[in-house]
């Protein structure tokens, strides 16, 4: 069975069921209405970034659901990317922010992760000054607040 | 590959990602420190962002000039899970009291404010913090109430004095080794975080002296626990659950979990309390009540309703006026020859009650997790406890020396939600009581009984009774045969852990299909008295078809002990499966664990070794359960060679993520593996 998409600049996607339904959000709607040929409206996907997802979500179709995996660990591995995922998100920065939000959007929590991944490596191994430049950001901070917080998380850094 | 250089700098909306709130946490859960550090650093959006995540969770340990990389030892550390040996005590703590003297708090100083929205500290402790090598205390001043978690290790009552002050939002405390007054710690958990404390965590503490009475004011607590401490309240004396911990689960209505285990005892002076007269008159109130339960089963139900409804002080004072000078001569005589320290009072008589608190003491606790493992804590004062709490869902009675079958086979009725228990080496239990036991909770999901005395019929009632069985452990246990394994492998159909290190005298027998199948259609409970000859004869005597249920739920075994069959045994075993099937040559031990392992579709975690063990056959079909992830191989029948290290590596199990194989007469394999494939290490 197939299910039809439109996104937010009014284009129709036609998807099977099992990929729609990565998406718990899409997964939720169709259990509570029952199989319908309406399109479902996506008002806050583009059909760039929709188009994306859905590459995604084909390209998983066939994934065990994911566990429940809240374990106590905080600080969680973000170089375990699959080598397909990695390269799938290797798009233009705005992209990736789309797909970010699309997915958390959408309920697709395995995509959220490797976006949220891919974002933490971009930033890791980094210095304040290069991640600006990476991001697009002004450094809104006195010289001496920023002498300030660097003092007091020094512990932190250095290591 | 960096992805980086593919991003084109993004000219409209540089953070858009942190829009929604929760993103933001998403992608900080994948940095580690250093990067939180200076992610915080980039402007004031990010640093309103990152500097919380990087302060929530904070380790701090007691900084010397002597000793610069401790803290790092010690945030491993905290993350590890709990010591199972007491560590020696950080060098740091040898300082601990030439420094805090020195810079004891002169009284009367007017505190000074810094900041308006840094915490009032004295002039000593800005001094401190200012004189202190310890860069961690430093931010705490300004960010100290970002903390919510937090792993201190080592610290002096000065340092626990600022945490009290500069952490106001403290959910988490974990304290490893270390001394810690009551003083300290009741200003602590008296101060501006004792509403927002949930989890206090002692762990390798040296002397704690009275800590049950300031845990007392963290009326939110949730979780508590006393890992490898010496204290010095007397744990194993009945007044220690009265006076110290039933006043604890009266003060906090909220805790669920309670975690004693590996505590010692410093100072073994009971207190001896002001009526020792008064005491050996109630111990005698006790004991009066054993010829009246006799006489009337019901009566010690209906006691219990009437306490419940009863005032405490109501109570005993008509226990003490109901005291009949007739049954005291009994119950004297009684007294005599039961060991008085193994008896417990219910219920205090009101002089010895010194805190108003006890008073209020409500009769049923919600405590849903308990681990109780201090050694010879009476049975009586046990169950005693246990009566307390009746939603207990995991309990853990480690090392209760003293818990009989009498006791097991009535736990349901004090603890009736148990899902999930552990009775590791309790030494007075037999088969017997652990029956009854697994009869009366059908919903076990995790048993743990290492170092206990089993048989095969126990293991029989457990896989028949408790068909949804996750996790079982029955290490170092004896008196467990094949046939009581088999009975586990084919009637669990949820079992997914099962750890069988150190059980003597299993062989390849348990995985042999013709005698599992013979077996279920033997009777259940036919006894486990008879010798291994027996048990063929038993089992040649039927025939039936069966599988094992446990084939796509098993993840974890552990089987590092297989040994070969006695010579007999396998003579007339042999003689029985060619019977069996027709006359086709009986398979061998290796063929028959191979067979056994390829039905595994879930496998993940295995370990096993036997000295009969032949490499090249008996793990070759683990190609088929491609879930496995760390092998582990304790022992082999010939050395192994690099050859079939490799083979087996590179065609059989290409998704393994680790391997262990054995070091003696392995050196060539190990080389291998350590050359070609060191992430299998």
């Amino acid at each position: 069975m197939t299910i039809t998409l439109t996104s937010l600049d009014n284009v129709e996607f036609k998807v099977d069921k099992d990929v729609a339904e990565r998406s718990i959000l899409i997964k939720n709607m169709i259990d509570d209405i029952g199989e319908t040929d309406a399109p479902i409206p996506l008002p806050n996907v583009s059909s760039a970034v929709l188009t994306k997802v859905i590459e995604y979500c084909e390209h998983h179709r066939h994934d065990p659901p994911q566990v429940q995996d809240e374990s106590d660990d905080p600080r969680k591995r973000s170089n375990d990317i699959e080598e397909w995922d990695m390269k799938f998100m290797q798009v233009d920065q705005e992209m990736l922010f789309e797909i970010i939000l699309a997915a958390n959007y959408l309920d697709i929590k395995p995509l959220l992760d490797v976006g949220c991944k891919t974002v933490a490596n971009i930033i890791k191994g980094k210095t304040p000054e290069e991640i600006r430049k990476v991001f697009n950001i002004v450094n809104d901070f006195t010289p001496e607040e920023e002498a300030q917080i660097k003092k007091e998380n020094e512990w932190a850094e250095d290591r | 590959m960096d992805p980086v250089v593919l991003l084109a700098p993004c000219a409209q909306s540089p953070c858009s990602l942190f829009v929604l709130p929760e993103l933001d946490r998403f992608v900080a859960k994948y940095l580690d420190q250093a990067t939180l550090a200076r992610a915080a650093r980039v402007s004031k959006l990010w640093n309103s962002v990152f500097m919380p995540e990087l302060w929530k969770q904070l380790s701090l340990s007691h900084h010397t000039d002597d000793d610069d990389d401790i803290d790092d030892d010690c945030s491993i550390f905290s993350r590890a899970s709990p010591p199972t040996s007491l560590p020696s005590l950080p060098s740091s703590c040898s300082s601990t009291w030439s420094n805090s003297s020195l810079t004891m708090s002169p009284p009367g100083l007017m505190p000074l404010i810094i900041e308006k929205s840094i915490p009032k500290l004295s002039w000593s402790q800005r001094a401190f913090i200012r004189s202190s090598q310890n860069k961690k205390l430093w931010g705490l001043l300004r960010h100290g109430q970002m903390v919510q978690e937090l792993t201190a290790t080592g610290l002096t009552d000065q340092e626990i004095d600022l945490i009290r002050i500069c952490c106001p939002n403290l959910r988490i405390l974990e304290l490893i080794g270390g001394r810690y007054s009551i003083e300290t710690l009741s200003d602590l958990f008296g101060g501006p975080c004792q509403s927002t404390l949930q989890t206090v965590r002692f762990r390798s503490c040296m002397v704690l002296k009275d800590i049950f009475k300031p845990l007392a004011l963290l009326t939110n607590m949730r979780e508590f626990e006393l890992h490898g401490s010496f204290v010095g309240n007397t744990i194993t004396s009945p007044h220690f659950f009265e006076r110290e911990l039933f006043p604890v689960l009266a003060a906090c209505p909220s805790l669920r979990t309670i975690h004693m285990a590996q505590v010692y005892i410093v100072d073994q002076e009971i207190d001896h309390d002001e009526d020792d007269e008064d005491e050996s008159s109630h111990w005698d109130g006790k004991h009066q009540k054993h010829p009246f339960q006799n006489s009337r089963p019901g009566s010690n139900r209906d006691s219990n309703d009437a306490r419940s409804s009863i005032p405490l002080l109501a109570f005993s004072s008509v226990r003490t006026t109901t005291a009949d000078p007739s049954i005291s001569i009994l119950s004297a005589q009684l007294k005599a020859r039961l060991n008085p320290t193994g008896m417990f009072r219910p219920l205090a008589p009101p002089n010895s009650l010194n805190s108003a608190s006890i008073m209020r003491l409500p009769l049923r606790s919600p405590l849903k997790r308990l681990t109780l493992d201090c050694g010879d804590i009476p049975e009586s004062v046990i169950m005693s406890l246990l009566k307390r709490c009746p939603l207990l869902e995991e309990l853990s009675l480690d090392a209760s020396r003293t818990l009989t079958d009498t006791s097991l086979s009535r736990l349901h009725r004090l603890c009736p939600n148990v899902i999930r228990i552990s009775l590791n080496g309790c030494e007075a239990a037999t088969a017997r009581g652990l029956i009854s036991l697994f009869h009366n909770y059908p919903n076990l999901v995790s048993v743990s009984l290492k170092d206990n005395l089993l048989s095969d019929e126990a293991l029989a009632h457990l896989a028949r009774s408790c068909r949804l069985l996750q996790s079982l452990n029955i290490n170092d246990c004896r008196g467990v045969t094949e046939l009581g394994i088999q009975e586990i492998f084919k009637h669990c159909a949820m079992l997914s852990f099962f750890s069988l290190r150190m059980v003597p005298m299993l062989s390849y027998f348990i995985f042999d299909e013709i005698l599992a199948k013979a077996i279920s259609a033997a009777s259940p409970c036919s006894g486990s008295q008879g010798s291994a000859m027996d048990r063929i004869n038993r089992v040649v005597m039927h025939g039936a078809t069966g599988t094992w249920a446990c084939r796509h739920s098993l993840e974890s075994l552990h089987l590092p002990d297989l040994c070969v069959p006695m010579r007999a045994v396998t003579d007339k075993y042999l003689q029985f499966s060619a019977h069996q099937r027709d006359g086709a040559q009986p398979l061998k031990s290796n063929q028959v664990i191979q067979r056994f392992l390829e039905q595994l579709t879930r496998i993940k975690h295995l370990t096993i070794g036997g000295s009969s063990l032949d490499f090249n056959i008996f793990l070759q079909d683990l190609g088929h359960t491609p879930a496995l992830e760390t092998l582990r191989i304790t022992r082999l029948g010939q050395p192994l060679n690099a050859e079939d290290v490799q083979r087996f590596v590179e065609t059989v199990v290409p998704h393994l993520r680790t391997l262990i194989v054995p070091s003696f007469g392995s050196f060539l394999a190990k080389s291998w593996i350590t050359e070609h494939r060191p992430d299998l290490l």
